[in-house]
């Protein structure tokens, strides 16, 4: 179990993430929010990567992830928001190295980089290098790679970006199939990215949690015909929503 | 001209271009600012000699020197001033200027009649007319000398060279390879005005660069030397510096001053757009900076080796060494063999730098434009080494990969060994004859000087005095005419054996130091050893720790600043083992990649040395050997090698764990090489330039001549910063975090 107490981050006077508490157990939980909300800034605290401002922490089961140290990196399968990749590195090359950063033994390796490499459809191109590959492709090698080691928290930054619809069904299969004992934090701000597959949607807005709850917990107090996540997401950001019906009526 | 403004503004806008500026700017002004031209003579003294030649007569001014200098200097003022006569051979040759000019047109006019060995219309016949009407129209100068301190601070800048040659490299990767890097080439090129239109606009900001360099760099060091020195009369002939003498343009002092800088902006101004040609061609950086290193050193090799008078001379002049160097064009007149015809080498060279940089800015833009400047490195020139085995997770196996095959390590290591080998294939022992005299005394009396070996030298001492009684009686004496055969022959042979007199004295006198040391030292064979331990000169030593510091920074700098630049980095620290394992596995890495540059380096010389020369009395205190009689301790010469050999290896250690701190503490790849080229390349080069260098920070240390070159403060400095260096990479992570 993942708790964030407290949480707070400042860039100079801009805060980024204000007050944030939350319990993250096993299942596929959604942070929706547009850009800017903090969802990466979240992620990279979680995942160690940042540090944040003090009074804050963050616990796996009980104890510090930054006293756990390489314990709790250990437990963390992370995909970063942007493509970094070896250009020219194979595609099961790459999965043999971030496996041998994982401490992976080279033979449960070689069957995990297989079966995940299966599983996001890149078996076929395994052995091509990734500078050859499409945006698409990258992003798939980046999920498969986030699954290396069986993590028990697995952190998923904008996994869908630049897939097309097929794609994207794939990666919202594995992702629901991988979640029976991991906890999974997808980031996007695709709201049908994680509709389906959720069991709780965090909806950020500047830093703070504007709403949280199941699908349903957030949609019910909307009107029947207009009962879907998207709107309940666009209730918090009115604005927005205003400016998108102007365009529309402008182009119009 | 908007899109030459927007280049301009990124390029202004660079941090790593301004910071770079400003500290080379800082470290040429330090230089210019602590130039000694007569060690223990203040700058006052040396402005008031040559404010007093301006009024006096030719006949006093070498007293007015003398009286002013004795003003500040109390004693030795003369010797310190004019050390080995050479301020009056300078000023006699200014005196003597006409008759030079007569007898240099007079010879050469001589040497241009036809003979059977020289045809007439053939290059030597040529060369020698236009020579003779060459100096024609300055025979008539009055060359004016008085010291020139001033103006050659500002013409002999070799270590300016190497700075500006330092900030063009780093310009030509920041205006060329940036926009790769960050993935904008691709967004930029498919634009309307994205190809040949910003290939202008890179090509403008890349010369504008070199030009404001140019003049900051070269403008400074003028100022610094008219404000230390004073310039003198800039209305004098040019023929009035003394390396201007046998200049064959009629021109002023002030004329030659504005000319030299820009001859010198234009020539880098080529260069400039030469190195963006091929940061342009080439995908990766380590690539561009190896192909820029190996174009460097052959340009440089072929400058040294090649004769001024050769038949190959053109490869000497039309050379971008030579390009950068206008003063060597102007210092005497020259034709270059081109197709057999002369032409002047100062006609050829402006035409040259002309042609480089319009050919250079042509092919540039034409790569540019072409499909293969967008993308992110995908086709590389050097076709990637598929190892055939099964893949591991081993980390450190895989970290190996990523080093020598993904960083480009083991190109440059091959590019390394093939440089090292040619100049391995092509060393020669330079044994003189007096060398080999020499050696032949060693045979009979190396070793322990004791009475046995004065009884043999006093026995040889007798012999040449008997030779000499010989030939003074052969040479008082007229041979009838059919003794000319026996009398030549036997001239012959005393002149043989007195050939070896210069040999013998110097192991006589050796000999006789040894026997009034107390040091028991040896007679030894020298030429090896003064060779291996640069007992005749340091240069050797500091190229080869130049070459070893610029090989394991293209190998090192990528490690972790190439990681930081693709923005990997987040995911590698997220893992078990990207931290504290990753940085060890690297640690090891970059051991193992200091001691393969170490034996490249170092070896062959070693090799060849014990292959080709004697190296016998190794048990003999390192004070035996003429040169090192001052080193202090008591070492034997093999433990003196050992321990120069060991300075070696560690100081390349250090120096490669220090480099990759620099690398994990830098946000990119530029930044990571520039910082490693200044820390470490640039002290090694700048000892080149200017032997004073030698002494500083790591120079000494990575030579392996700390004994003769260093100081403890030095050492200190050295390691506090190494230290510091160090620390601040360990601490890397810390920052990468916050």
């Amino acid at each position: 179990m993942l708790t964030v107490t407290d949480l707070n981050k400042h860039y100079g006077k801009k805060q980024a993430l204000a007050d944030l508490n939350m319990t993250f157990d096993v299942g596929i939980y959604g942070l929706l929010g547009p850009n800017g909300a903090g969802k990466s800034t979240l992620m990279n605290i979680i995942s160690d990567n940042l540090a944040p401002d003090s009074g804050s922490k963050i616990l796996w089961d009980g104890e510090d992830i930054t006293k756990l140290g390489s314990q709790f990196r250990a437990k963390v399968g992370y995909m970063p928001q942007q493509q970094s990749l070896y250009d020219n590195f194979t595609a099961r090359r790459f999965m043999m190295y971030i496996a041998a950063l994982k401490g992976i033994p080279t033979r449960s390796a070689r069957e995990q980089t297989e079966s995940l490499l299966k599983s996001v459809e890149l078996d076929d191109v395994a052995d091509k290098h990734i500078g050859s590959f499409s945006g698409g492709m990258k992003q798939r090698v980046l999920v498969a790679q986030a699954l290396l080691g069986d993590p028990k928290l697995v952190l998923l930054d904008e996994p869908t970006a630049g897939l097309d619809p097929k794609q994207r069904v794939i990666i919202r299969n594995l992702i629901h199939s991988i979640a029976k004992d991991k906890t999974v934090l997808v980031s996007t701000h695709i709201v049908s990215d994680v509709e389906s597959i959720a069991d709780k949607i965090i909806i950020m807005k500047q830093g703070r949690i504007a709403a949280s709850g199941s699908v349903e917990e957030l949609c019910a107090a909307l009107p029947e015909e207009c009962r879907d996540l998207e709107n309940a997401y666009m209730k918090y950001f009115p604005d927005e929503s205003t400016e998108a019906l102007a365009d529309e009526d402008n182009r119009v | 001209m908007k899109i030459i403004g927007y280049e301009l503004y990124k390029l202004v806008k660079s941090k790593l271009t301004v910071i770079l500026f400003a500290v080379l700017f800082t470290l040429n002004l330090a230089s210019a600012l602590s130039y000694d031209p007569v060690e223990g003579v203040p700058d006052e003294c040396i402005r008031r000699i040559q404010r007093e030649y301006l009024i006096a007569d030719s006949q006093s001014k070498l007293e007015i020197a003398r009286n002013t200098a004795n003003e500040y200097i109390k004693n030795n003022a003369a010797e310190l001033i004019f050390p080995d006569k050479t301020f009056e051979a300078e000023l006699e040759k200014t005196k003597n200027y006409q008759d030079t000019m007569t007898r240099l047109r007079e010879t050469a006019m001589q040497n241009a009649k036809p003979t059977v060995f020289m045809k007439a219309g053939s290059f030597e016949q040529q060369s020698n007319l236009n020579l003779a009407a060459a100096y024609e129209n300055v025979s008539d100068n009055v060359p004016s000398y008085y010291p020139t301190y001033g103006t050659q601070l500002y013409i002999n800048s070799e270590f300016t060279d190497i700075l500006m040659l330092l900030l063009i490299l780093t310009g030509a990767v920041v205006i060329c390879g940036r926009d790769k890097m960050n993935g904008m080439a691709i967004v930029i090129r498919q634009t309307p005005k994205g190809r040949i239109y910003t290939a202008v606009g890179k090509l403008f900001s890349m010369l504008t660069l070199t030009v404001i360099s140019g003049a900051a760099l070269y403008g400074s060091q003028l100022l610094v030397g008219a404000v230390r020195f004073g310039l003198g009369d800039l209305s004098r002939c040019i023929q009035s510096i003394p390396q201007f003498i046998l200049c064959n343009i009629d021109m002023t002092v002030g004329q030659y001053l504005i000319i030299h800088f820009l001859i010198k902006v234009a020539a880098f101004c080529a260069v400039a757009a030469l190195l963006m040609m091929i940061c342009t061609y080439f995908k990766s950086i380590i690539l561009f900076f190896t192909s820029a290193a190996i174009i460097g050193g052959v340009s440089v090799a072929l400058y040294l080796t090649i004769e001024d008078i050769s038949a190959y001379n053109s490869f000497k002049y039309l050379n971008l060494v030579c390009l950068t160097q206008p003063q060597h064009l102007f210092s005497r007149y020259l034709d270059l063999n081109i197709f057999s015809k002369p032409i002047n080498t100062q006609t050829a060279c402006l035409a040259a730098i002309g042609v480089i940089l319009a050919a250079a800015a042509v092919f540039y833009c034409m790569i540019f434009c072409t499909r293969r400047a967008a993308g992110k490195g995908q086709n590389n020139l050097i076709p990637k080494l598929q190892i055939k085995r099964k893949l591991t997770a081993d980390l450190f196996i895989n970290e190996c990969y990523k080093v020598f095959i993904s960083n480009k390590a083991l190109a440059v290591f091959a590019a390394l060994a093939v440089i090292q080998l040619y100049g391995f294939f092509n060393m020669t022992a330079e044994y003189d004859s007096d060398q080999k005299r020499y050696d032949s005394y060693v045979e009979q009396i190396g070793g322990e000087v004791t009475d046995e070996t004065f009884t043999f030298l006093e026995n040889e001492q007798l012999i040449f005095e008997q030779v000499n009684r010989e030939r003074d009686e052969l040479l008082s004496r007229e041979p009838s005419d059919n003794e000319w055969g026996s009398y030549a022959e036997q001239l012959r042979q005393t002149e043989n054996k007195l050939k070896y007199k210069d040999a013998f004295d110097k192991i006589y006198n050796h000999a006789e130091y040894i026997a009034n040391s107390d040091k028991n030292l040896q007679i030894v064979f020298e030429e090896g050893l003064s060779r291996l331990l640069g007992v005749n000169g340091t240069d050797h030593d500091i190229l080869m720790a130049l070459i070893a510091m610029l090989a394991l920074a293209l190998c090192i700098s990528p490690i972790y600043a190439a990681d930081r630049q693709k923005g990997i980095s987040k995911l590698l620290q997220t893992t078990v083992k990207g931290r504290g394992s990753l940085f060890a596995d690297d640690s090891v890495i970059g051991v193992i990649l200091s001691l393969l540059v170490y034996f490249a380096v170092w070896l062959p010389e070693l090799i060849f040395v014990i292959n080709n020369y004697r190296i016998e009395y190794l048990d003999a205190p390192v004070q035996s050997i003429n040169g090192l009689e001052n080193i202090s301790g008591d070492t034997t010469i093999l433990g003196y090698i050992i321990l120069v050999y060991l300075l070696r290896l560690i100081s390349a250690v250090v120096c490669g764990f220090a480099m990759l701190c620099v690398s994990r503490l830098s946000a990119n790849l530029i930044a990571a090489l520039s910082a490693n080229m200044l820390l470490f390349v640039l002290p090694p080069s700048s000892s080149l330039a200017a032997s004073g260098a030698a002494k500083v920070w790591i120079s000494p240390y990575i030579a392996g001549t700390p004994a003769r070159d260093a100081d403890l403060a030095n050492l200190a400095f050295t390691v506090a910063v190494i230290l510091l260096i160090c620390a601040g990479g360990m601490l890397g992570r810390k920052l990468l975090r916050s």
